[in-house]
């Protein structure tokens, strides 16, 4: 049977480090003589653009053109980066002979996460955090936590958070 | 444009609750001793404003208007006083400097002249990240810092796109917060440079009258004299922190200057809208700087209507470039400020409230440390709507020449280099997905550098411009 290992990411919970856990995860899998794939989501958040465009007309009184520009801007950027997460995972997860399927999905991180855990029917779920201190996570909440808290009350797959 | 759901966050929530909360305790607590029913009334709108600038259940020129309604409402003001204070000069020059702005951006000025500026700062990755820093500062001179950042940011990101650069990459940092904060402190270059400086002079104009004190014009000029050093050492620190913790990685630039060079044969040869504009603004800043004071809003609006009448800039552009509720933001923080003073509530607050026995200098270093402080969560025309009225009567109260905060209490307010909730270009860098939290430390530091040379030139250039810290109150 199939081990599936979704690796959750986003322009912010993105590193290097995540990918190469990812593939070591799913070798550790092969070796119990399991097949294994990875899920790559790529979790665009495109709310967040609309905030920071609508923060450019709140607070800096600009009109609906340069905040358009503003949104075009960053969208084309995350667009590129969500190109680059792809390529970058693809190519370490093809190194080993692990095939992987990539979505990318707009949405709420640890909602959209979540949804396609339990869509999937994942073994394992795999994120790293936007890098925030203890404080902030604290008083804020962290998405990382949160998928993992939500991951654990539907009895979805075990959650490793790369730090 | 479709914008996100409009549900409230908790922080929001919280403010909708709160602000009435506290304005309506504040009005139905017994007068205290010193205080006039009036001047309770309006420190009761105050607590409503702050609140809601802080945290921003309704857009801030709403809260502007609740304020504005507040004051006859609660007793503040008569209805015709606090309307007449709405429609202050200071109103009418923001409306000017956001026109301007507008027909930069509309014929393709601005963009040009970041290109061509920045194609020819590209010698190396290091002068690059100095060129985007130096023409996000000296932009602001003539265009408001946030359209300035709004123009640079697509331009940056293309450099970023072009050098193939990646979230982890140190230059692509370096380059979004070069801009970011060029345009933060050369918001402080001159009256141009945002609205901020502005609301201060008109709030001081009407602190003055209502004291009975003479008129004390301060020109454009003068501004920028005793507000362009500190700016220009905010962008320095801002450039010498980066180049120090983020150094350059190596890159063989290149393709960051063929795609200028793209983007500048795009633009073609120098159009006739972009030579009048030129024109128009270049006698707009003279006649700034050669009229009186009392003329820069008028001076400002006849450029504006000078671009309409030469059709460089027609009024669906005013409307797609501007978000007009700066006007209404700025009249009704100006009238909740100018009901402070009316009704002796600043002074009551000074005398009172704020601590005693505070020298000149300790006075200086509280306010400029408050306003920069204050404006990483709120937005800066907030930070001088509240703490101006309050600090004009306590420089008096602590022998400080009140005529100085018009410098002391902006510029401060513009050392929003930390939080992106403190500008929008704050916002837009942090939105890139480059950046993370740690990087607030930076700003961090150069908001400690920006402070100290506030401090060390208000000590050593301003007396020489005649702004002395240590003169005392002028009879």
């Amino acid at each position: 049977m199939t081990q599936r290992i979704l690796l959750a990411v986003s322009t912010s919970r993105y590193s290097r480090h995540l990918v190469k856990t990812a593939v070591a995860e799913a070798l550790r899998i092969r070796e119990k003589g399991h097949d294994v794939r990875i899920d790559l989501l790529i979790v665009a958040e495109r709310a967040e653009l609309e905030r920071v465009a609508q923060r450019v007309g709140d607070v800096g009184f600009l009109g609906l053109s340069p905040q358009k520009d503003v949104i075009e801007a960053l969208g084309a950027e995350h667009d590129r980066m969500a190109h680059r997460m792809g390529t970058r995972v693809a190519e370490a997860a093809a190194e080993v002979g692990v095939p992987v399927e990539r979505t990318e999905v707009d949405g709420a991180f640890a909602e959209t996460v979540i949804q396609h855990a339990e869509a999937l029917q994942s073994d394992l779920i795999l994120l790293t955090r936007a890098d925030r201190p203890f404080i902030s996570r604290i008083l804020f909440g962290s998405d990382a936590d949160t998928v993992a808290r939500l991951a654990r009350k539907g009895g979805l797959g075990r959650v490793i958070i790369d730090e | 444009m479709d914008r996100p759901s409009p549900r409230l966050s908790p922080f929001a929530f919280f403010g909708a609750v709160l602000g009435p909360v506290a304005c309506a305790a504040i009005h139905l607590a017994p007068v205290p001793i010193g205080l006039t029913t009036e001047g309770k009334s309006a420190l009761a709108v105050l607590a409503l404003c702050v609140v809601w600038w802080l945290l921003s259940p309704v857009a801030l020129p709403v809260t502007s208007l609740v304020g504005l309604a507040l004051l006859p409402a609660l007793g503040a003001l008569p209805t015709a006083d606090a309307l007449a204070l709405f429609g202050n000069p200071s109103v009418f020059f923001v409306i000017g400097v956001f026109l301007v702005a507008a027909v930069m951006h509309r014929t393709g000025l601005s963009s040009r002249l970041t290109l061509q500026g920045l194609r020819r700062a590209a010698a190396s990755e290091d002068v690059l990240c100095w060129g985007v820093l130096g023409l996000s500062w000296a932009l602001c001179s003539i265009v408001v810092s946030h359209a300035v950042a709004a123009i640079m940011l697509p331009v940056v990101l293309q450099i970023i796109r072009a050098l193939d650069l990646g979230p982890r990459s140190r230059t692509a940092k370096r380059l979004l917060l070069s801009m970011a904060w060029g345009t933060v402190a050369g918001s402080n270059l001159t009256l141009l440079s945002s609205a901020r400086a502005t609301l201060a002079l008109d709030l001081y104009a009407n602190w003055r009258a209502n004291a009975g004190l003479a008129p004390d014009p301060i020109g454009f000029l003068d501004y920028a004299m005793g507000a362009a050093p500190i700016s220009l050492c905010s962008m320095l620190a801002a450039g010498i922190v980066l180049r120090i913790v983020l150094p350059p990685e190596g890159h063989d630039i290149a393709p960051a200057i063929a795609r200028l060079d793209e983007r500048v044969k795009e633009l073609g040869p120098v159009h006739r809208r972009e030579k009048l504009t030129i024109a128009v603004i270049v006698a707009m800043v003279v006649a700034m700087v050669t009229a009186g004071p009392q003329w820069l809003g008028i001076v400002a609006l006849l450029a504006s209507g000078v671009l309409f009448l030469l059709q460089v800039l027609r009024w669906e552009d005013a409307e797609r470039y501007v978000n007009w509720g700066v006007a209404l933001m700025y009249g009704g923080a100006i009238a909740v400020g100018g009901a402070l003073d009316r009704t002796g509530a600043t002074q009551w607050l000074a005398e009172s409230v704020l601590p005693d026995g505070l020298g000149p200098w300790s006075t200086v270093a509280l306010i400029a440390l408050l306003a920069a402080g204050l404006t990483e969560v709120v937005s800066n025309a907030a930070v001088i709507a509240v703490i101006l009225p309050i600090a004009l009567p306590l420089a008096v109260t602590a022998g400080l020449d009140p005529h100085l905060l018009v410098w002391l209490v902006p510029l401060s307010a513009g050392f929003a280099f930390v939080l992106p909730t403190s500008t929008p270009a704050m916002a837009m860098v942090f939105g890139t997905g480059y950046l993370q939290v740690r990087h607030t430390s930076i700003g961090v530091v150069i908001t400690i550098v920006s402070w100290a040379a506030l401090l060390l030139l208000a000590g050593t250039l301003w007396p020489l411009l005649g702004l002395d810290v240590t003169a005392g109150v002028p009879p």
